[in-house]
């Protein structure tokens, strides 16, 4: 009995498709910048969410705000970084707690990313800190593709994707409008824009074929967008048209903290360190939203 | 192989957070729960009706006629409400049971319940909204 050849070099399954970078501060210090971003968007939305409506805060919420305030302080220091995630952990399970089951899936996000924080530390003398490291930014890459992938397969499971129904039901939001515009004939965008959404309004359902396909074509591409990810060749080419997919997505719902921390993990994916230019960026961006919930600048709606 | 107890915990909640959407699609397929939350990662995977009904009937025995429940006090309303918003987002998961009670606390006359929960939903084939209607009953304890 013969054995089979081995697989070509090229054809074999590429083991390092969830390594880290070569060298573990390297890696450190992009968790370091991972963990930064992560604590500004955190903070910053306690705060978004609270101040609209400071005057009818409840002792509870006024309570998260606070220790997640301080937990967040606590957690970007290094010699206070485990309690302080430990702290934000213990605020965001109460959060989550409070608002279930209406709570919003970013905050399980945020929440399983503390505990991530908490039970690791890549800062750590080697070699345990190089092993957190490593450990770290695969389950932080890990979690991005379950998120990815099962956002995609349920959008094919429901139902609502098949014939472009949630995309047409989705028309109703002038946002989205602008962005579905150019797959449908104008009648086509006037009558579904007209429609309510109360029972017996309907069908819908797209017409052409182009828009069929599109809507078909985003829950595949969510889910190819895991393997492409995990996969070190296609990586950069998936880790842009990750990005791109969740500026179309999140832009128009305008969920901006969902965006950013979701966002902050797929950059983990990134051979370069590109979270040196997202931290400014992040930064300046998130000081412009809480100028807004102050009044300062025009009001903007974002979530 | 993880090695020391921290990456045990890690590796155990990473099991966790990918099997649970697996969970969470089945418990949408049977129970009704919303796709958008619970941590199943399906934002966006269906539509969201705000709107939410309810018709609370009732009886004294089994043999009687069903009666409407018409104008209950407000500790009811309140039970209703909260009962409704878990339903939105539970689905069938969420039990009337407190509800139910409140209701028969305010009726004693009656020995049982019945909680029909009306809630527009998109039908994918006619892609039409209809109405999705289910009907729980509940004896006094």
């Amino acid at each position: 009995m013969s054995t089979p050849p081995p697989l070509p070099a090229a054809a074999a399954p590429d083991r390092a498709a969830l390594e880290t970078p070569a060298d573990p501060s390297a890696a450190a210090d992009r968790l370091r910048r991972f963990e930064l971003v992560f604590l500004l968007v955190v903070a910053t939305e306690y705060w978004a969410r609270a101040l609209p409506k400071w005057n009818d805060l409840g002792g509870f919420y006024l309570g998260a705000l606070a220790t997640a305030t301080a937990a967040c302080v606590l957690a970007g220091s290094r010699p206070a970084r485990r309690p302080g995630f430990a702290l934000l952990a213990a605020t965001q399970a109460a959060v989550v707690w409070q608002e279930f089951p209406a709570t919003g899936n970013h905050a399980y996000l945020e929440l399983a990313f503390c505990l991530l924080a908490l039970l690791l530390d890549p800062f750590a003398p080697p070699p345990a800190g190089a092993a957190d490291a490593r450990l770290y930014l695969r389950a932080v890459r890990w979690m991005v593709c379950v998120v990815f992938f099962y956002g995609g397969v349920q959008k094919l499971v429901h139902g609502y994707w098949w014939q472009g129904q949630y995309l047409a039901y989705s028309l109703a939001n002038e946002s989205f409008r602008d962005l579905l515009r150019f797959l449908l004939p104008a009648g086509e965008v006037a009558r579904l824009a007209a429609l309510t959404g109360r029972v017996g309004d309907g069908p819908y359902l797209l017409t052409t074929p182009l828009a069929r396909l599109v809507s078909i074509g985003v829950c595949v591409a969510e889910i190819a967008l895991a393997p492409l990810l995990a996969w070190q060749r296609t990586r950069p080419v998936a880790l842009v048209a990750a990005l791109l997919f969740l500026l179309a997505i999140e832009i128009p719902a305008r969920e901006v903290f969902f965006g950013l921390v979701f966002a902050n993990a797929v950059l983990l994916f990134a051979r370069t360190d590109l979270h040196r230019r997202f931290v400014p960026a992040v930064a300046l961006l998130l000081a412009l939203l809480l100028l807004v919930r102050l009044g300062v600048l025009p009001e903007v709606v974002f979530y | 192989m993880p090695q020391r107890p921290q990456e045990w915990l890690v590796y155990a909640g990473l099991t966790l957070f990918t099997v649970w959407p697996a969970v969470h699609m089945a418990l949408v397929e049977r129970y009704g729960l919303s796709p958008w939350k619970a941590a199943g990662w399906g934002m966006y995977s269906a539509p969201r009706f705000a709107e939410l009904g309810m018709e609370v009937y009732g009886r004294a025995d089994a043999g009687q006629e069903l009666e409407k429940l018409g104008a209950p006090p407000p500790e009811v309303r309140a039970t209703a409400s909260e009962f409704l918003e878990r339903r939105r987002w539970l689905g069938r998961l969420a039990s009337a049971r407190r509800f139910a009670d409140a209701v028969l606390a305010h009726r004693p006359d009656w020995h049982e319940v019945r909680v029909i929960v009306m809630r527009p939903a998109l039908d994918p084939t006619t892609g039409m909204v209809v109405w999705q209607s289910s009907s729980e009953e509940y004896t006094r304890r």
